[in-house]
């Protein structure tokens, strides 16, 4: 099995809208929810997660509500407000140009010139 | 923005609760993270430890948090305030010259603006400051006023082609009776034009 990439720069904040885009989750969900859907091959710095939300939350992005968790425990709830998912498809538009740009140049040969 | 006006307004009124529930998420995660190792077949024990170990330090990761909620900046000003007033405690020699001295600085820097501002900066409450001038008597031997004698004025006024008018005045003092009590006040001797040339109109 090989070892999962760490999450690249810039792109976590990314990966929680999408992540809370599909329902509400606490944290720790958020982080599986992400693993899941790279199918674990991404992973996440757990401490940098904590910093993202409060970030995200303080931008207005996502909105939090106390809840109670699967096991029965008071849990933070993250969901995705209009302005995060306005932000979100931002995100994903730029995302895709850009990769698409850089494929181009990393992909581009001598005779191509 | 406002947003996050709202949010870091919420955030510095709660200092308290906010290190609370920033505890028990980041335990809850934790205790989740250690629940999934043990499903996962390790010893409890040893997803504890584990669980801890990948989240790294709590207290480390709030202070990120309140970072991101921009309370750093808070937090530090309160830690350096909080040094300084213990370094003075322990110097109250030094504090006291401290104080005394940026007391007596300010206040001479008040008193001179004060005066500089009511003499050079605010203009005369006159119609037409710009074009006021005052004449007097330069080298007049005489002790108190060197005001040139009253017909030496009229003469001024009368034959004045650079002024649009020209008034006199006297300081002098006065003997008031008020309610019954006699007063000595401070006072001017005003030619009747005085005001019609300053552009004052008594209301």
């Amino acid at each position: 099995l090989a070892k999962p990439d760490d999450v690249l720069q810039g792109t976590l904040d990314m990966l929680i809208l999408k992540a809370v885009s599909l329902g509400a989750l606490h944290g720790y969900g958020v982080l599986l929810r992400i693993e899941q859907l790279s199918n674990e091959r991404l992973q996440i710095q757990q401490g940098s997660l904590y910093p993202a939300l409060f970030r995200l939350e303080h931008q207005g992005l996502i909105a939090s509500e106390w809840g109670e968790s699967e096991n029965r425990r008071r849990a933070k709830y993250y969901s995705l407000t209009a302005a995060g998912r306005r932000r979100f498809r931002e995100q994903t538009r730029d995302w895709n140009r850009m990769a698409e740009i850089i494929a181009g140049v990393l992909g581009t040969s001598a005779e191509e010139l | 923005v406002l947003a996050r006006l709202r949010s870091w307004l919420h955030a510095t009124r709660q200092g308290r609760d906010l290190h609370r529930e920033l505890q028990d998420e980041m335990q809850l995660h934790i205790d989740l993270y250690g629940a999934d190792l043990v499903r996962r077949g390790v010893s409890a024990d040893d997803a504890h430890r584990r669980a801890r170990a990948a989240f790294g330090s709590i207290e480390a990761r709030r202070d990120d948090c309140r970072d991101a909620l921009g309370l750093r900046m808070i937090d530090e000003i309160r830690g350096d305030v909080r040094y300084a007033l213990c370094l003075l405690r322990r110097s109250p020699a030094f504090a006291m010259v401290a104080v005394l001295s940026l007391a007596l600085g300010i206040g001479a820097n008040t008193a001179i603006f004060s005066l500089v501002d009511t003499v050079l900066l605010k203009p005369l409450p006159v119609e037409q400051p710009e074009r006021l001038f005052f004449v007097d008597n330069a080298g007049g031997k005489s002790r108190g006023s060197n005001a040139p004698p009253y017909p030496c004025y009229e003469i001024l006024r009368d034959h004045a082609q650079y002024f649009a008018g020209m008034a006199a005045f006297e300081g002098n003092h006065f003997k008031v009776t008020i309610d019954g009590s006699r007063e000595q006040i401070r006072g001017q001797f005003a030619s009747a034009n005085y005001f019609s040339v300053l552009g004052l109109h008594h209301s």
